[in-house]
């Protein structure tokens, strides 16, 4: 289904291998590839019949926006579309009209050996103004249906993208943002000591990691390896993966990857729907309820609003032999936006809150490195025996809350310009509670960060350059100024920043080859507010100059400033329009140093280590590559991603070896601890992810993927600490036709091998990496239609072998087993 | 112009609890064990400590010196000198002492968190019970054996119920003998090492 207007019709001349390419209007549907024995069924896809051109809605006419929106329409037997579920893309404004024309579409039904059946596309809506002639669309009847040009994040994006739609969000309901993730190739996750978890992409972890939520970066205590993201995944409606450094666009310390957590768009047609979902999960006898309220009045069609909410509770989760004792979590999400839609103003305003309590596990000695050591082979950890399968959270815990209020205004300027502002307030408290004596009350270990963000964004309107193809572009502005305030044991300083950063990028399309170049610059300032003793500790230690900081009686004022450019070149070349397409990044970002790698002087609650900051950190600079290929055939989709990146003065978390291979170690009266420092090092970051999926829309369908990630010090060549081990996952899906009341029918097995890592440095590792491990996993799922309404069924069962197994990136591998068998059961219902 | 318009912003949206940082929750910390060895001979009591007043990792340990031929009462106090006047973390011990006992290990002693020890030159016996009637040891009887020297290792363990139940017993220091400090459940809060000599 293609829908153009006439400026797109216009495109077609510049670019004819793409219109070649569209299948004309009503061409029958090409068959699946040839089956290779007789037995096999044969199926032609379903084929457009009635074509219907969405109607540009008019509130959107004097803003002229332009965009796409994908829709997954399921088509009966009859050949009658069912079902149409928001996909991806926006903006908000044109997804109803999308979604409304997606249900009028008429189609001679797929077929199965001749047999009518049901089947899923993805059908894509393209919308521009109308300026002379109403939109011109063109049909094409493929399984898989796209746009020429698609403006989504993941067709103008440089980089490997992955989105996790409704579908698979629906799936992971229940699991927190880690986890959700954890299905794209290149991203591992980095456990806890309690039930939470966080992403690692291709190797890197929060630290040079970006997430956004609606648009706006989220700020917290991140340096953590126990601090899980604080994003509630219910809140989501789409999630795009970016592999890869996308500096100029998201920031500097995104080098990584950039983590895009969209809410769904917002209602705009009167009336109020919504969903209600309950997830319960055996291990941990957890039990999640999720609601979303969306509404708008009739009297005011211009206002639109989303109420939000969540709870869950679960008990201490249990591996196959014993229960990690104190792992009960309890979490509850609140969340309210109202949008206004305007002539030319699209206003939002938006609240969250996310609260999250969680035991961290008994079986986390936060002792002596002695009690550490001596536990490091235990077949089960000490005590295990004693612990009961409790919802009551015990110390040590922590308790987690990140509020965060934002204003969106957006303008549409004259001559074709959009204008984006946004502020953002942001609020994320953290306590974490030691095992302490009775008569000692509060939290041992109490982080407040709080950040005031303002973005701007200025796109211009496209500009036609004639032969040479069409410009856009934008310039933006971000500023941030943020106050972190520590009480607690010794850990890290308060500190206050201010950071502001301006970038620009321009993209020529010309035929199939799109260029892209973007600029950023980067300033922050920041004051490290310092305790008398934590500074007169960091001077003794040579690490902090005295005239580098202004002293007072009991506290030390001790300012920085960092001066950041960043710099990306790449393209996108569609060898084969909508087939084949390579992508190539080449970009510098620098990184300034975090105010813990600077300044952290302490033993961290649940690492028996002490770690030790460096204030004369400079900044750190990538220089990467990054190529990717990408394959759209109806019976194959495959894409291979890979990268190198080179970083000049890696700041390095790692034990200090002295010269004779004897790590340091620092005496404090609960023993000697082994010391691990922030340190420069010129390291490389190479690696290889992606995969194929064979049949995305038949009844059998196999996922393959892989992820292989290198990281080494240049140096020395010794491999870097905590780099995620290789690892292969399939899933072989089987869609059967509707049967009875069910609708959607699916049952997938899937399996994840991940091998042990066996690049480690001498006297680098507090313990032998852990062998490798098979998890396999299993679901069937469905829809039951309920008129307008669809009740979605699910059940999810992860580690169904209840595998004993440790995993490299986990902090909890030094004391126990990961958790065994997870059987969760989903129930949805939108109304 | 950036600075003022800066300041202005600072003045908006700051708050006064980043530029004054505080040392809190310094009360969970010990920063000194300190011995007293009374003689029952009579006579003034011999003190010792390990002591690292500022928490910075460079403690001052005093060597224990012991007469032979003694019998001692040895009071074990554990001390926050953060604080000034220096906070007696002794009485919280005391006052939770069924979550709480201090074991006595190294060459230079034979007691029950040792077993057998032929190379002593100081037996170590509990001299308090708490509430169920379990050792403690915050009072102690050190006998000398004989002139030597060895090592004097003074551990206070934390143990703190598990799901509402309690993993102090009655036999742990006997545990520590077989299996090491190591085998003990809790949280150590306080080891420290001291060099012993009998005279």
């Amino acid at each position: 289904m293609r829908v153009w207007s006439m400026w797109m019709v216009g495109m077609l001349a510049a670019a004819p291998a793409r219109a070649a390419d569209a299948p004309a209007p009503d061409a029958p549907a090409p068959e699946a590839p040839a089956p290779e024995t007789p037995a096999a069924p044969v199926r032609v896809g379903a084929r457009l019949l009635a074509q219907v051109v969405p109607e540009y809605p008019a509130e959107a006419l004097a803003d002229a926006v332009v965009g796409d929106v994908t829709v997954h329409v399921t088509v009966s037997p009859e050949g009658v579309v069912t079902d149409a579920v928001f996909a991806s893309g926006g903006p908000d404004v044109l997804v109803p009209p999308a979604l409304a024309a997606a249900r009028a579409l008429g189609f001679a039904p797929a077929t199965r050996d001749g047999v009518p059946v049901v089947t899923r596309l993805a059908v894509s809506f393209h919308f521009e103004p109308p300026i002379e002639a109403p939109p011109l669309e063109d049909v094409a009847g493929s399984d898989e249906l796209v746009v020429a040009r698609a403006r989504s994040v993941a067709s103008h994006e440089l980089h490997s993208v992955t989105t996790i739609g409704v579908e698979a969000l629906d799936r992971a309901g229940g699991e927190d943002l880690g986890e959700a993730l954890s299905d794209v190739p290149g991203v591992a996750v980095a456990r806890g000591n309690s039930d939470v978890s966080k992403p690692i992409i291709r190797g890197q972890f929060e630290r040079r990691l970006l997430v956004l939520f609606d648009g706006v970066r989220h700020e917290s205590q991140k340096w953590g390896l126990d601090h899980a993201t604080e994003i509630d995944p219910f809140a989501a409606g789409s999630i795009h993966v970016i592999k890869g450094a996308a500096g100029v666009r998201y920031g500097p310390d995104a080098i990584g990857g950039v983590v895009l957590v969209e809410p769904p768009p917002l209602r705009t047609e009167p009336g109020v729907g919504g969903r209600v979902q309950l997830v319960g999960v055996d291990n941990g006898l957890r039990a999640v309820g999720a609601a979303r309220v969306d509404g708008v009045f009739a009297a005011v069609p211009e206002l639109t609003w989303r109420v939000e909410g969540n709870y869950s509770r679960g008990a201490a989760l249990r591996t196959p032999t014993y229960l990690l004792g104190n792992t009960g979590s309890e979490g509850w999400n609140l969340g309210a936006t109202v949008g206004y839609t305007g002539a030319v103003t699209q206003l939002k305003v938006s609240y969250h809150h996310f609260d999250l309590q969680s035991g961290v596990c008994y079986c986390v000695q936060s002792g002596t490195p002695d009690d550490f050591l001596s536990q490091l082979d235990a077949d089960a950890p000490l005590g295990a025996d004693r612990w009961t399968q409790t919802y009551t959270i015990d110390r040590p815990s922590q308790a987690v809350t990140h509020d965060i209020a934002l204003a969106r205004v957006e303008l549409a300027l004259p001559g074709g310009a959009d204008l984006k502002l946004t502020y953002a307030f942001q609020a994320n408290l953290r306590q974490e509670y030691e095992p302490v004596r009775a008569a000692i009350t509060g939290a041992q270990y109490d982080f407040t960060l709080r950040t005031h963000s303002l973005d701007a964004t200025l796109d211009h309107a496209p500009v036609a350059l004639g032969k040479l193809g069409e410009l856009a572009g934008g310039v933006g502005l971000a500023g941030t100024f943020q106050e972190n305030v520590y009480r607690g044991l010794p850990l890290i300083p308060n500190f206050r920043a201010f950071q502001f950063g301006v970038f620009g990028f321009e993209r020529l399309a010309a035929g199939p080859v799109e260029l892209e170049a973007g600029a950023r610059y980067d300033h922050l300032s920041r004051a490290a507010y310092l305790t008398r003793s934590a500074f007169e500790r960091s001077v003794a230690r040579g690490t902090l100059a005295e005239a580098d900081c202004a002293v007072s009686a009991d506290a030390a004022r001790c300012p920085a400033a960092y001066d950041a450019a960043t710099a990306s070149l790449g393209g996108i070349w569609h060898i084969l329009p909508d087939r084949l397409e390579a992508r190539l990044d080449l970009s510098s970002a620098t990184r300034v140093p975090n105010a813990d790698e600077l300044d952290m002087n302490g033993s961290a609650p649940t690492s028996p280590v002490y770690a030790l900051g460096d204030p004369s950190l400079g900044t750190e600079t990538t220089w990467g590559a990054t190529p990717t290929l990408g394959l759209r055939l109806p019976a194959l989709e495959a894409e291979v991603s890979t990268y190198v990146n080179v970083i000049d003065d890696y700041v390095y978390f790692a034990p200090e070896i002295r010269a004779d291979g004897t790590p340091v170690v620092d005496v404090t009266i609960e023993g000697a601890f082994p010391r691990f420092s922030f340190r420069p090092v010129d390291a490389v970051f190479y690696g290889v992810d992606g995969g194929f999926t064979v049949g995305p829309d038949a009844p059998v369908g196999l996922t393959v993927q892989g992820a292989i990630v290198r990281a080494v010090d240049t140096a020395t060549n010794a491999p870097l600490v905590m780099t995620p081990a290789d690892r292969v996952q399939a899933a072989l899906r089987f869609a059967p036709p509707d049967v009875g009341p069910f609708a959607d029918l699916f049952a997938e097995a899937s399996g994840l091998y991940v091998f042990e890592q066996t690049r480690v440095a001498d006297g680098a590792e507090l313990a032998p990496p852990p062998d490798g491990y098979l998890l396999l996993g299993a679901a069937v799922g469905a829809r039951i239609p309920l008129g307008a309404r669809s009740l979605k069924v699910g059940i999810e069962a992860n580690n169904l072998l209840n595998a004993r197994y440790r995993d490299y990136t986990s902090l909890l591998r030094y004391y126990a087993d990961e958790p065994g068998r997870e059987v969760r059961l989903r129930l949805g219902l939108d109304f | 112009m950036r600075a003022p318009l800066l300041s202005v912003l600072a003045l908006l949206v700051a708050c006064g609890d980043t530029t004054n940082p505080e040392e809190v929750n310094a009360e969970e910390v010990i920063t000194t064990v300190a011995l007293s060895f009374s003689p029952a001979s009579g006579g003034d009591a011999r003190t010792f400590a390990w002591a690292d007043p500022e928490n910075d990792g460079t403690p001052v340990v005093d060597p224990i010196v012991l007469a032979d031929a003694e019998t001692y009462t040895l009071g074990v106090s554990f001390l926050n000198e953060l604080e000034a006047p220096a906070e007696d973390i002794t009485e919280e011990v005391d006052a939770e002492s069924d979550q709480h006992q201090v074991f006595f290990t190294g060459t230079a002693v034979e007691g029950p968190a040792t077993g057998d020890n032929a190379d002593a030159v100081v037996t170590q016996s509990y001299e308090d019970t708490d509430v169920n009637g379990f050792p403690v040891g915050l009072s102690n009887t050190v006998a000398t054996l004989g002139v030597g020297g060895g090592t004097f290792v003074v551990t206070l363990r934390h143990l703190p119920p598990e799901n509402d139940a309690a993993v102090k017993t009655g036999t742990l220091a006997e545990g520590v003998a077989v299996d090491g400090l190591d085998g003990l459940p809790g949280e150590t809060d306080a080891m420290v090492e001291f060099a012993l000599t009998v005279e």
